[in-house]
């Protein structure tokens, strides 16, 4: 959902610029493909600014023992001017240095580099060495700079760290703010089903004291992945007790995020899609008509009306009423999609 | 006729700004910003810029103050020109 997106890439904006992400509260004006570029070339500006430093400090660096690099880099350079360079070393000698530096500086550096820019030192980094940094990291719940490696690890690293990586909700915000949807997928695909079901309990607050707080995130997450792997995070959600979906609804409720929900519950069971569609949190007036806007508003028709269809009589007249109460123009385009979904489709040869 | 969308108000002085700082490059439709939010991006744009001479610089000076004499000759010799 692009509303996700965009506050994923307000945040990951204002990270480097080095301000608070209020400062560009103006920004959530703009698609985010438009933020994502603009970030994009300002990490790029602030690299070429000191271009030729960098370059000096990699050219010369090669003529240093990897001990003498690593204790200069540490006591000297600091993370933003090593972060710089690191993309201009050669992979195994960056390896090298970086073996020899504290977790805490390393960690330190992430926080300044961007991962695109040092590829090939970040895959040829041992997976024991990104294991202990990424640790660190989640212990500063660093999730964006998290996310960010995440588009550039290899899946070996990746598993080891998620292995590693206890906490499911460090997991579901690291998630929010990876960027490629492809590797999201990917790495949703890596993760055991035992784990996606606690992710999936955690975000609808089950064990949480009733809590779900972090089912926004979820749907963001849900959202942005592959079709099998959405599907099975909307099984995995379907499956909870009646409390924990209605907490899901009633956090989809408060937040407006319909248009992420529907498309997730479409991939739902029938029986699970009728046991939800008819639970009394859905069935309440308010609640209908923020579905039935947002199907609206977002062309979710489709998937909304085979959910009426498995409303008990009494619940579809409800959603009638509140349809024709938000006008007759709401009406006609529900009217119009149920025509498109009544009529006979062509059979494929 | 209508244009591209990446050459959208490109003649505007507070895009123009922005590409300045970004380096020439031609930044995304910004539309939906005001002239005054534009300016705002620039303007963070340089402090982030200036912000990171700083670092640079202070990176230059605890290469000097914080290691062992034995070290600060290669450094120097990395750090300047």
């Amino acid at each position: 959902m692009s509303a996700f997106e965009r506050e994923a890439e307000v945040l990951k904006l204002a990270r480097t610029l080095g301000v608070p992400a209020a400062k560009l509260e103006f920004m959530h004006r703009l698609p985010p493909a438009a933020i994502r570029k603009l970030r994009r070339q300002a990490s790029a500006s602030l690299f070429d600014a000191h271009k030729k430093l960098f370059q000096r400090v990699a050219s010369a660096s090669k003529l240093l023992p990897v001990p003498l690099m690593a204790l200069i880099a540490e006591k000297a350079f600091g993370p933003l001017l090593c972060a710089r360079t690191t993309g201009l070393l050669a992979p195994e000698r960056a390896v090298e240095v970086a073996k020899r530096l504290p977790i805490r500086f390393l960690a330190d550096l992430c926080l300044e580099l961007d991962p695109s820019s040092a590829d090939d030192v970040l895959v040829a980094m041992p997976v024991e060495r990104v294991v202990e940094v990424s640790r660190e990291l989640a212990r500063r719940k660093e999730y964006i700079t998290m996310g960010r490696f995440v588009d550039i690890l290899g899946d070996e690293a990746i598993r080891a760290t998620m292995a590693d990586l206890k906490d499911d909700e460090a997991l579901l915000r690291i998630g929010f703010f990876v960027e490629d949807e492809e590797r999201l997928s990917q790495v949703i695909g890596l993760l055991p089903r035992a784990r996606l079901h606690n992710i999936v309990r955690l975000a609808a607050g089950v064990d949480q004291g009733g809590d779900a707080a972090l089912w926004p995130e979820a749907l963001a997450l849900m959202n942005r992945i592959d079709e099998p792997q959405r599907r099975q995070m909307a099984t995995l959600a379907a499956e909870l007790d009646d409390a924990a979906v209605t907490r899901m609804v009633e956090s989809t409720q408060s937040r407006e995020l319909w248009p992420a929900m529907l498309p997730v519950v479409s991939l739902m069971g029938a029986a699970s899609q009728r046991r939800l569609i008819n639970l009394p949190a859905v069935q309440d007036a308010n609640v209908l008509g923020a579905i039935i806007r947002a199907a609206d508003a977002a062309g979710l028709w489709p998937q909304l009306l085979p959910l009426v269809a498995l409303m008990d009589n009494a619940g579809q007249a409800r959603a009638l009423r509140v349809a024709q109460a938000q006008g007759e123009a709401v009406v006609a385009r529900l009217a119009e999609s149920l025509r498109a979904l009544a009529r006979p489709r062509p059979v494929s040869a | 006729m209508a244009r591209p969308p990446e050459e959208t108000r490109l003649g505007d002085k507070h895009v123009l700004g922005l590409a300045k700082e970004l380096g020439g490059k031609t930044p995304p439709p910004l539309d939906a910003l005001s002239p005054a939010e534009i300016d705002t991006l620039a303007e963070l744009l340089r402090r982030a810029r200036r912000h990171q001479q700083e670092q640079l610089n202070r990176a230059f000076e605890a290469a000097l103050s914080h290691i062992p004499t034995l070290l600060r000759g290669p450094v120097r010799k990395i750090l300047s020109s």
